[in-house]
């Protein structure tokens, strides 16, 4: 009974060598999900930093595309402006005026119509004259005038 | 497990762990840290390439906006040879449009070099139809090139550029810098990741311009008319609104097509209207005889006696005709063009007055109009070393001096116009990238004469016409102007037979909206301005007055009487 009590230095030294045993079991399951965390970070990120790199990529190619079509619109407009312009040049308007009965106009040929202060061109029109105001004779007439005034402003919301 | 083992375990472990977090932080830094400088020279070759952006040149519009130039891309056509698949088809599709031998092209597509030029310009339809069978490895690369959808108009006035795209003469050569616009380049990377900054180019400014094509389109007509007509051998057309310095048309014939500039003789490229110098004739007798005016010498009564003869420095000057009509007046001198009275005139006012007034009139001077290579004429100034006393004498009827025809109308515009001497300009706004634009005001350059002489030397041209120069006269219309019939100088001799008919005219002459020079060179019909030039102003005129709505003298007068009575 004596025995099981006394702590021998045989016996410390197993008990000690039971605790690290012990110990290291727990360190390597704590080491397992260290690098268990490290690597899920890792390919957490690693995969983040794919999708983000392959999203730049689709829209860095999608606007080489539109870029690369912008360049083809703006070839077709080139020729679009070529052929309009060629197609106003004088002598095939002429031509095609002649070919369409068109004559050259003589100064015989023009009309000139006076039309009384016509204004020329960089003179403004003269403001019409105001259209004219009879005379009020009563105040009652007046008081009229400016009730109806009153009520024409409030229907057109112009009243203060 | 043992724990030697497991010591073992750790340490491979360990040692594995620490590669992998040294190659991780290589490639980290290599995709996210390093810059440009960070590589040695050489290293990173063919990883960008540096793209350069042409801008686009400025287009050029008459002043109703229709184009006179514009641009258009033609096309490089090259191949890379190890790109290319089907290199017989190949071959077989582009020989027709090329134009090249089927071998020769396939020849250039199986080459062991990386790069081939199969064709350095083709047309953007030519490269349509060659980007239509996409075929891998074929690269087009497109070149700019000016074009002139009116073909030959205006060629003087709008000058031409090279095939790189610089101006080299007319408004082109003028206005390089402001057409031109500003290259841009940068190093780009095929990279989808990398971010891609976009080149722009300062693009080059578009002119609007004071010639109207249509009057340009006229004003050629008659003059490609009066040289077949009158065997002429070149001419030129000038028309300008007085009040401004505005041209409206600048035709010179024989043209150019400034496409082909480079295909065309050097003899037709220098513009006539501003570059090419002549003796004016009589024409000038409009200037002898404002200044005299003007200088207070003579009045429009003043008479003179004119014995159809006269000396000056020992140079003895005769009436075109050799007539000797006696007592004459200042109008009459004018209408019967008499060199003995315009020598007289300048006899009268003396070296100093004379060739002050012809400075004033900015002869012997450039103008300054908008237009590359404009000549400023040539005059013996008094005591210069060529001048002599006879020169004073033949330089008032046109004769030892050298003018422009541009020079000749500017003048005759300040005595349309009030006696103001305007600049010349054809430019009349700059449209610029940004929307900005920059309107050109009138210039008056200078105050020759006064606005009372400018009415008088006005009224004796309008006389003139009326008396003399009949081919000149347009139904419903006043019109004011001169002919001048001059000999051509050659080798220190003038040419026996060969002259320049000219003719300077003004409408309407109260309130002149045109000024018209007609000038044909040789012509073989006829030796005189009357006779050649005058009936080209007149046909001119029938067509320009009804392009540009001015109206007959009694319908102004009417409208005149209208707006009075509105008043």
């Amino acid at each position: 009974m004596s025995e099981t009590k006394e702590t021998t230095p045989k016996n410390r030294r197993e008990r000690s060598i039971a605790r690290v045993r012990q110990l290291i079991r727990l360190t390597e399951a704590q080491a397992v999900l260290g690098w268990a965390v490290l690597l899920v970070l890792a390919a957490l990120l690693g995969a983040i930093y794919l999708h983000q790199t392959s999203r730049i990529a689709a829209t860095g190619r999608h606007v080489q595309r539109l870029q690369a079509q912008l360049k083809d619109l703006q070839r077709q407009n080139v020729l679009l402006e070529r052929d309009i312009a060629k197609a106003q040049s004088l002598e095939r308007l002429q031509t095609e005026a002649l070919r369409l009965g068109f004559q050259r106009a003589r100064p015989d040929d023009i009309e000139y119509i006076i039309v009384p202060n016509y204004p020329l061109p960089g003179e403004t029109p003269a403001p019409a004259a105001p259209p004219a105001v009879e005379p009020i004779d009563t105040i009652g007439e007046a008081l009229w005038l400016a009730v109806r005034d009153s009520v024409i402003a409030l229907v057109r919301g112009e009243s203060s | 497990m043992t724990i030697d083992q497991q010591r073992r375990l750790w340490i491979i472990i360990i040692g594995v762990s620490f590669l992998s977090l040294i190659i991780v932080g290589r490639l980290v830094a290599f995709q996210l840290f390093l810059e440009e400088s960070d590589f040695p020279p050489g290293v990173r070759d063919g990883d960008g390439v540096r793209v350069v952006v042409q801008p686009e040149r400025g287009r050029i519009y008459d002043r109703n906006g229709a184009v006179l130039a514009g641009n258009q891309q033609d096309f490089q056509v090259g191949v890379s040879p190890s790109l290319v698949t089907r290199a017989e088809e190949m071959a077989s599709a582009l020989s027709p449009i090329l134009g090249q031998p089927r071998h020769e092209l396939l020849a250039k597509i199986r080459s062991p070099r990386a790069y081939e030029l199969l064709a350095s310009r083709v047309s953007p339809e030519a490269a349509e139809a060659i980007r239509a069978f996409d075929f891998g490895g074929l690269q087009l690369d497109p070149l700019p090139r000016r074009i002139y959808p009116q073909g030959k108009l205006m060629c003087h006035t709008l000058g031409y550029v090279t095939l790189d795209g610089q101006g080299l003469a007319g408004l082109e050569g003028y206005y390089e810098a402001v057409l031109a616009g500003q290259a841009a380049s940068k190093e780009m990377r095929y990279s989808p990741i990398t971010p891609q900054h976009e080149v722009i180019a300062r693009q080059g400014s578009d002119l609007y311009l004071t010639i109207d094509r249509t009057v340009q389109h006229v004003a050629e007509q008659h003059l490609a008319r009066a040289l077949q007509e009158h065997r002429a051998v070149s001419g030129s057309i000038i028309v300008m609104d007085p009040q401004t310095g505005a041209l409206l048309a600048m035709a010179s014939l024989p043209c150019y097509s400034p496409a082909h500039w480079y295909t065309e003789p050097e003899r037709l490229l220098g513009n006539p209207i501003i570059s090419h110098q002549f003796e004016p004739g009589s024409i000038m007798k409009l200037i002898t005889m404002a200044a005299a005016l003007d200088s207070g010498i003579v009045t429009p009564h003043s008479t003179y006696y004119d014995a159809g003869i006269i000396e000056l420095g020992g140079h003895r000057i005769r009436n075109w005709d050799y007539s000797a009509p006696g007592a004459t007046d200042m109008t009459t001198l004018m209408a019967r063009s008499l060199n003995v009275g315009a020598a007289t005139l300048a006899h009268m006012m003396g070296n100093e007055t004379f060739y002050h007034y012809l400075d004033r009139f900015y002869f012997g001077r450039r103008l300054g109009v908008d237009i590359m290579a404009e000549a400023g004429g040539q005059i013996s100034w008094p005591g210069s070393e060529l001048w002599t006393e006879a020169d004073l004498g033949t330089a008032s009827f046109g004769q030892g001096l050298a003018v422009t025809p541009l020079q000749m109308a500017v003048s005759a515009a300040a005595l349309a116009h009030n006696g103001d001497l305007m600049r010349p300009y054809v430019v009349q706004a700059i449209h610029h990238e940004d929307g900005s634009v920059v309107e050109r005001q009138p210039d008056v350059l200078s105050r020759p004469i006064t606005l009372e002489t400018a009415h008088q030397v006005s009224n004796m041209a309008v006389v003139s016409v009326r008396q003399e120069v009949f081919n000149a006269q347009v139904e419903g219309y006043t019109i004011a102007g001169k002919t001048g019939t001059a000999q051509i100088a050659e080798g220190g001799y003038y040419h026996p037979t060969d002259t320049i008919g000219a003719f300077i005219g003004w409408l309407p002459a109260d309130d002149p909206e045109l000024l018209i020079v007609v000038k044909l060179d040789r012509p073989k019909s006829s030796p005189w301005g009357s006779q050649t030039a005058a009936p080209v102003f007149a046909q001119l005129v029938e067509e320009l007055v009804v392009l540009l709505e001015i109206p007959p003298d009694n319908v102004r007068l009417q409208a005149d009487i209208a707006a009075f009575r509105g008043q």
